[in-house]
């Protein structure tokens, strides 16, 4: 049967009422976990796991791909309402969606965000559709060397990000780094910088952080501030939905993003917040009025959203194709597909193919699902910024931490909650960006792992790291990104004293 | 006005040069290995060395601007300790500290209505606000499955 002959089969498994119900679900959950910060969709799916013993294989896998893809979806919210990022990769999105809801266009930036997602999830299943098995070797010729590339890249591509000092940002990211290096050793497993405190063995908790230094600190310093009646925005329901030009404005970010998304969807690692990193750089670049960039920015919420979306698209296809989950939810995807008696590998499409082609069909119906389960209710959600700050933050704040605590259901995790919304706020008022410092909490411990790996590998040849053609390609363009924002800032300050 | 007192941006480059410092000493008694075979304290070392230099150049830099009479880069200008945000960060702690005791519901309802009065609102708004925060996010939580301590309700 040729590709479109299966697509049709599969859309006949998925529609029926029974998977449309399941798919539904999965979805509308995925949502609810995605806007609460801390519990994500990876929790949710491995509490949903049991409960899939009993399911078709098909239905099982649906479901569980709806919460996958609808709880990325829902952790912009948050990002956008209270810079509060449900999951890591909406962090890029609390850098111009929370701007632009503070300037009263909290609608425009979420529809945007629902757009976006749907936008890239179509390109999403499209490209698993027909790349599938040709990019999953692509993405298995990735060694230690080419990860340890991209953990360098990623850290580059931030330094400019957000625009501030270049140092300052450096400085961040190895602070994160630091960060990172706490708890077990990723080689050899041994404690390091746990000071006799048992609960630091576990390492540094990357989500605390987030909801601490963008959450709370958040919610720290908008205490301080004096909120009068007049503070609070009216917006009329027409005013909700994003304006013409905002549209126009958003299409090239979003297509620009689902391409993005995708093929660093297919690399190992923290593929979705490389995406939505590599997409705001990219916008940044490209973009006719740079200057706007974190101030409010429809292509900053466009284009990471857009990422982030085909990104978690992106991470099928090694795991269909290959059955290597790259990713957490990949994991237990498989899992998933393990207790209903299927091995995912190179020979899944061809055992399977009804499965297969039924799970592609369904991931495409849940796109239509979420944005019609969502498009409607941008007007609630955007309605809640007009809840005046002093109702509001009591109950913000009690999310924050209820949020931290389920992590691990860790009295320490609040403490460092605490700690952490400090720093931030302090980090806040020296000039310096939060951002850099989850980069490197992220991405260090990758790093590390890569680097020591590469290098016993290699046995302590650092050159090999150039001279293979991925990874040495990677650092070359690090490199080039360097040496360019260095001379641009360079240049950027001479002019100044000119003037 | 900078010139009198020490502005925070200093303040907080100096502590995190002073962290770093920490951090590099520790990470001397990690096994650094060689290159052929990177120990637990290869990436310790580096990074803690490199986070001094970076550090170190950045206060340099401030110190200069400020000795010149300019602002730091994005640095707020002033900063003064105001009342309210002491008030929560206080609250947070207190919170932390009954939360296993007292149980879930119980502390939630107390720290969300001390917030709630920090922020200004009527006692019966506060009790409003707190009641019901502490109950949906109770249900929502048990509906996700999530484990929460009930303390002298369980």
């Amino acid at each position: 049967m040729d590709v479109f002959g299966n697509l049709i089969a599969g859309f006949a498994t998925a529609l029926s009422v029974n998977n449309l119900l399941y798919c539904f679900i999965g979805v509308l959950l995925g949502t609810v976990v995605g806007v609460l910060p801390g519990l994500g969709g990876v929790t949710t799916m491995v509490l949903l796991l049991p409960l899939t013993y009993s399911m078709d294989s098909a239905t099982a896998i649906i479901m569980l791909a709806g919460v996958y893809y609808g709880s990325m979806y829902g952790g912009s919210t948050t990002a956008i309402l209270m810079n509060m990022p449900g999951e890591s990769p909406a962090m890029v999105t609390t850098f111009d969606g929370y701007k632009l809801a503070k300037k009263g266009r909290a609608g425009a930036a979420l529809a945007i965000a629902a757009y976006g997602s749907f936008f890239a999830g179509t390109v999403g299943v499209i490209g698993i559709m027909l790349f599938s098995p040709v990019l999953a070797k692509a993405a298995l010729s990735f060694g230690p060397p080419e990860f340890f590339s991209i953990a360098v890249l990623g850290f580059i591509l931030l330094s400019n990000l957000t625009g501030k000092s270049f140092l300052r940002s450096m400085l961040m990211v190895l602070a994160g780094v630091m960060l990172g290096t706490i708890g077990i050793d990723p080689i050899e497993g041994y404690q390091r910088f746990i000071f006799g405190q048992v609960e630091l063995s576990r390492g540094i908790e990357m989500s605390v952080i987030t909801i601490a230094v963008f959450g709370l600190a958040e919610i720290l310093s908008n205490s301080a501030e004096r909120h009068s009646k007049a503070d609070i925005m009216k917006v009329s329901v027409k005013e909700m939905y994003p304006n013409k030009t905002e549209l126009k404005r958003s299409i090239l970010p979003m297509i620009r993003g689902s391409l993005i998304g995708f093929f660093i969807g297919l690399i190992p690692g923290p593929a979705a917040i490389m995406s939505t990193l590599a997409s705001y750089a990219v916008e940044k670049k490209v973009s006719k009025h740079p200057e706007e960039f974190g101030t409010g920015a429809i292509e900053g919420v466009a284009g990471p959203e857009s990422a982030n979306n085909a990104a978690s698209s992106g991470a099928f296809v090694p795991l269909l194709a290959l059955g290597l989950p790259f990713a957490p939810a990949a994991a237990i995807l498989l899992s998933g597909l393990t207790i209903q008696g299927i091995t995912p590998g190179p020979l899944f499409i061809s055992q399977h193919q009804g499965l297969f082609w039924a799970l592609i069909a369904s991931m495409y119906i849940g796109n239509v699902m979420l944005l019609i389960l969502n498009l409607p209710l941008v007007p609630v959600f955007a309605s809640l910024v007009k809840i005046p700050a002093r109702i509001l933050l009591p109950i913000v704040t009690v999310v924050a931490f209820c949020g931290a605590y389920s992590m691990n259901n860790s009295i320490f995790d609040l403490y460092l909650l605490i700690i952490f919304a400090v720093i931030g706020v302090v980090m806040k008022l020296a000039g310096y960006d939060p951002a850099p410092l989850i980069v490197g909490l992220v991405l260090g411990p990758e790093m590390e792992g890569a680097l020591r790996r590469g290098l016993v590998m290699s046995k302590g040849d650092f050159l090999s790291f150039f001279t293979r053609p991925i990874s040495g390609t990677i650092l070359a363009l690090a490199i080039l990104y360097l040496a360019y924002s260095v001379f641009s800032s360079l240049r950027g300050k001479r002019r100044n004293k000119e003037e | 006005m900078a010139s009198r007192k020490i502005p925070i941006n200093i303040i907080f480059v100096i502590c995190v040069f002073v962290v770093s410092a920490f951090y590099t000493f520790n990470a001397f008694s990690l096994s650094f290995g060689s290159f052929k075979s990177p120990g637990p304290g290869f990436i310790p070392r580096i990074t803690g060395i490199l986070a001094m230099l970076f550090s170190a150049a950045i206060l340099i830099i401030d110190a200069r601007k400020l000795a010149a009479g300019e602002e730091g880069d994005g640095a707020e200008d002033s900063f003064a300790f105001p009342l309210r945000p002491i008030l929560f960060v206080v609250s947070f702690i207190l919170y932390v500290l009954i939360f296993e005791t007292l149980g879930y519901v119980v502390s939630t309802v107390i720290f969300a209505f001390i917030l709630s009065m920090i922020m200004r609102n009527k006692w019966w708004v506060s009790a409003i606000i707190s009641i019901s925060t502490g109950i949906a996010f109770f249900a929502i939580f048990s509906l996700l499955a999530v484990p929460l301590p009930l303390g002298i309700l369980g």
